[in-house]
């Protein structure tokens, strides 16, 4: 999709380039507390990359600070060889957040087109966006319905199709399964990858869960706590397109042994 | 029809039959209590009489909702968009709410003559305050990750306010129009109280006086029933509006 790749940055350079970046929150008590300590990771174009530690470590907060929502107090961060800020001006990011956060009031289909709406996009042209969309994750057909009429996993496609409709460069998921039981996450996992592999859109996924991380990602970015520093950055050696069989493999099992051991911190 | 509203018309029905009985069987004097069946029939033969009364009431109770309305959400919606004045109003609209109506109602005579308008500008008093306290809560109430979402494609604060807040208040909005028309209600009649020649609240005063309880009893039993069918318009109207499920069960 248009838009997916495209980019200022040069070309086969990273797509996210986050260059020392620490950040303090100011706490209501006026204190400093240090969320993310010299963070250094790079994002080529396309990749599918997963953050994953301890709650508290900073994997939303490193969202935030790619997308611009925040502003790092050391270091510096690139988006297509650009601040942040510009990629946001030209609207590079996506969002999907752990639960689908549609508007109650909208049908599926209002919801879907929210975003072109503030936009400006013309409507024929908008529908037509998302009626695609909302066909590539299965829900065509339930254009009409109201949120809460869905099921879990069906708002969160909603909540997809939605970060979607405006080609973002970089989709941003924050746990966005999380909140699923397991049927439906394995399920919305095989869609993740057939939805990327049919965007082109480079994918920053946090989750809780270490065998999703390894089923869906290239590279697994593994945080350690107070304060959130990257830990490692362990590259995922599996064949694609994913299989479910693949979760029995030798392979997979030592990736999800080896990124426990080095959250629990005995990976030294 | 529904248990909804069997259950509570049965109660009503057993109640005032009970009434009737103890009152016949203890010849609880006319002055002290009346009948039921004695306030229904005296509202039956007054029919004529009542009428005018219940008009100018609802009319009072409409106009200074509406306006109070009008005005509560008008201010809310500024409060939104410039943070300060709600800063510099906020304190004025409490003070204005502990103002004891009885202590102004010469006043109120004073500035809006006999008519309809003291008792509207009571209406308004009173009501207004229910409304503009949950609106600013209301338009305030969104979600903090769509502001995010509205942030990343830099939505304009119209744009959030018209696609986002304004339908997000109304499970509050609509808690506080449900506490300001029964609030109506007790204004109008209040201010009827005050001075007026027409009403409910003048009939009941003028009843009270003249110890007719029948009368007195069949003055309440209008505004009752005027609380009862305004309340269940406002409900009606939040589950229309409000269809996605969140408004409480009252
Ligand atoms: N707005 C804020 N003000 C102050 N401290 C904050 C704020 N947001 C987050 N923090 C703190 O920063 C740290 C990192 O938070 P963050 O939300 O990024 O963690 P996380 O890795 O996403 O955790 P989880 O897995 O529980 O979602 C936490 O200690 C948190 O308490
Ligand atoms: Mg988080």
């Amino acid at each position: 999709m248009a838009g997916a790749t495209g980019g200022v940055g040069a070309p086969g350079g990273p797509i996210v380039r986050l260059e020392g970046v620490g950040l303090h929150y100011r706490t209501a008590n006026g204190d400093l507390l240090e969320a993310v300590r010299k963070a250094d990771l790079e994002i080529v174009p396309g990749e599918f990359v997963s953050l994953i530690g301890p709650s508290g470590c900073g994997k939303t907060t490193i969202l935030k600070l790619i997308s611009n929502l925040l502003a790092p107090t050391q270091g510096r961060i690139l988006v297509q060889g650009e601040p942040p800020s510009e990629a946001k001006r030209r609207r590079q990011f996506g969002f999907v957040f752990q639960d689908s956060v549609l508007l109650p009031w909208r049908t599926v289909m209002e919801n879907a087109t929210l975003l072109l709406e503030i936009v400006g996009i013309e409507r024929d042209r908008m529908t037509s966006k998302v009626t695609e969309l909302l066909g590539l994750v299965g829900l065509r057909g339930f254009e009409g319905r109201y949120p809460h009429e869905l099921s879990g996993g069906m708002r969160q496609r909603v909540s997809m199709v939605r970060a979607l409709s405006l080609d973002p460069a970089i989709l941003l998921m924050d746990e966005p399964f999380g909140a699923l039981d397991e049927m439906t996450r394995d399920r919305m996992n095989m869609e993740l990858l057939r939805i990327w592999e049919a965007t082109g859109t480079t994918i920053v996924f946090v989750t809780h869960s270490i065998p999703e991380a390894v089923f869906l990602s290239q590279r697994v970015v593994v945080m350690s706590a107070r304060p959130g520093q990257i830990k490692e950055i362990v590259p995922i050696d599996l064949p694609r397109p994913r299989q479910v069989q693949v979760k029995d493999s030798v392979p997979f099992i030592g990736y999800t042994r080896r990124i426990r051991d080095l959250i629990n911190g005995m990976g030294e | 029809m529904h248990a909804r509203f069997l259950y509570p018309l049965g109660f009503g029905i057993l109640a005032t039959g009970l009434w009737e009985v103890l009152w016949r069987a203890l010849r609880i004097p006319l002055w002290i209590l009346p009948a039921p069946s004695g306030v229904m029939l005296k509202l039956y033969s007054m029919r004529e009489y009542v009428w005018p009364h219940i008009r100018v009431t609802v009319i009072e109770v409409l106009a200074g909702f509406v306006i109070a309305f009008v005005l509560a959400i008008t201010i809310a919606a500024l409060v939104i968009f410039f943070e300060q004045l709600g800063w510099v109003l906020l304190p004025y609209i409490v003070i204005v709410r502990t103002i004891p109506i009885l202590a102004i109602a010469p006043l109120l005579l004073m500035w809006f003559g006999f008519g309809l308008w003291p008792k509207i500008a009571v209406v308004i008093l009173i009501s207004f305050f229910p409304i503009v306290i949950n609106a600013i809560r209301g338009l305030r109430s969104t979600d903090y990750r769509i502001m995010e979402l509205m942030d990343s494609v830099s939505a304009t604060r119209m744009q959030v306010f018209l696609k986002v807040r304004t339908r997000a208040s109304l499970p509050l909005v609509f808690a506080g129009l449900k506490i300001a028309i029964t609030s109506s209600v007790i204004g109008a009649v209040v201010g009827e109280f005050i001075g007026a020649d027409t009403g409910l609240g003048y009939l009941i005063i003028n009843a009270s006086t003249r110890l007719d309880t029948e009368l007195l009893f069949s003055a309440m039993v209008l505004l009752a029933a005027l609380g009862l069918s305004l309340f269940g318009l406002v409900a009606a109207a939040e589950r229309c509006f409000v269809f996605w499920g969140h408004q409480e069960s009252t």
